[in-house]
């Protein structure tokens, strides 16, 4: 029985749909904004008992020691104690994605006394008015700044969040500098992936491959200057961008369908093999975890690769990039992703 | 007293230095929040690092014994003062 757990390095578990911030640049399958509108993604949530023996099966069915709860906005859920009371229980680390609106000085102690390990911390730019028009809330700003300050206080663990659009990208040095006086411990510089809502501010948004290279070497010189780590998750394809030349930045790509993916949980139980994705692989509830990613379930997903990178010697690293933002933005996972696609004119080939 | 083992005193003292430049448009309350923390960090370890002083702070930060946000936070401003330069 134990070994056919499968071994995963974490779980993404998004415990709740709703948001109290309307981030132009989200990713969230559910928000309007996809290609598959027509059939909405399932929204709801399960109450807490059914909730916590879903979490509960996600964890007696895998070998998985690290949680990460997001959402929408986590916060808004009232038994989040609840869920990180059992993750505690669990001998599981725990990390919390928020956008710090309802992180007060009581709710961070109480969540590091429960066992909360790493707070991750949307920080867009050092200017109050960009970092709450990105966030589509005014007091964003200001909010995130005192959750960072009380967890910095309190001796806990955050790192801050970059997503790089059009509109904050000169602003990156001013907040990895913010950032590091805050005491982050650790910089995420996230080039913005459309999906959700984020898909109707593409134009207004993305970046060119010239800017993210800009912007990679702003966090090159700034990693050196306040020895601070700064790791770009979201996949960069070497044929855009030669990444080799940034030693001090850590690059991610598609890790679908291996023991690093970061298969999703959603609120209902439906399992994806990742956040950006709409493809849902079956629900937990209804079968055993091992089942939902069996390779019958997910080989369309992990195979899936973009003709024009074929002849790439890179090919099965890259991946072509983020194959779910092809799938939310153009409709197939074979597609080439925005950042490939509309920089295709500066696709340099390895062969 | 709690510390923070993750920053070092190097790491510490920059902090303080750019918390001053950045925090010009930043409530000030939540300025002096990261501001206190640092100091505490920096006085921890000064502490700890002081020959004379190390084994025994330690010994009683291990246990638990020391209180550093009910005597000491005006020592640690002092501190931070003197290591940016400003007037005590």
């Amino acid at each position: 029985m134990i070994a056919t757990r499968p071994r995963l390095h974490s779980i993404i578990f998004e415990i709740t749909h709703q948001c109290n911030h309307a981030c132009l640049h989200c990713y969230n399958i559910w928000n309007p904004g996809s290609v598959q509108e027509a059939t909405p993604y399932p929204i709801g949530q399960l109450d807490t008992s059914t909730t916590l023996a879903l979490l509960g099966k996600a964890l007696d069915e895998t070998l998985c020691h690290h949680v990460t709860l997001t959402g929408g906005e986590p916060l808004l859920r009232k038994d989040l104690p609840q869920i990180l009371d059992l993750l505690r229980e669990r001998e599981v680390s725990t990390t919390i994605i928020s956008n710090g609106h309802l992180l007060d000085e009581p709710t961070v102690v109480d969540f590091l006394d429960r066992g909360v390990g790493l707070f991750e911390l949307p920080l867009l730019s050092h200017s109050r008015q960009t970092h709450d028009h990105l966030s589509g809330c005014p007091g964003a700003f200001d909010a995130v700044l005192a959750a960072m300050a009380h967890i910095r206080y309190h001796r806990g663990q955050f790192v801050a969040v970059f997503v790089a659009t059009k509109v904050n990208l000169p602003d990156l040095y001013d907040m990895i500098k913010l950032s590091f006086a805050f005491g982050a411990r650790g910089i995420m510089l996230n080039r913005f992936n459309p999906g959700g809502r984020g898909r109707q501010h593409l134009n207004d948004l993305f970046p060119t491959a010239d800017e993210i290279r800009q912007a990679l070497d702003i966090a090159e010189a700034a990693s050196v200057e306040f020895n601070i780590p700064i790791s770009c998750s979201i996949p960069i394809q070497p044929c855009l961008i030669d990444t080799s030349r940034y030693s001090r930045l850590g690059f991610g790509f598609c890790a679908a369908g291996t023991d690093r993916a970061y298969y999703t949980l959603d609120p209902l139980g439906n399992l994806r093999p990742c956040n950006h994705t709409t493809t849902v692989l079956g629900n937990l509830l209804e079968e055993p975890f091992t089942d939902l990613i069996a390779p019958e379930r997910i080989s369309d997903f992990v195979e899936a690769i973009p003709a024009f990178c074929n002849p790439c010697t890179l090919r099965d690293t890259c991946q072509g990039g983020c194959k779910a933002a092809a799938q939310v933005c153009y409709g197939s996972l074979y597609a080439e992703e925005p950042f490939l696609h509309l920089n295709r004119d500066q696709a340099q080939p390895i062969l | 007293m709690k510390s923070n083992v993750f920053h070092t005193y190097d790491y510490l003292l920059k902090q303080a230095d750019l918390l001053q430049d950045v925090s010009i448009d930043i409530p000030p309350s939540t300025v002096d929040r990261v501001q206190v923390a640092i100091s505490e960090d920096i006085l921890f370890f000064d502490l700890v690092c002081n020959q004379e002083t190390s084994a025994h702070m330690l010994e009683k930060f291990l246990a638990g014994e020391i209180d550093i946000r009910a005597g000491t936070i005006e020592a640690a401003r002092i501190l931070v003062n003197l290591v940016l330069g400003e007037p005590l």
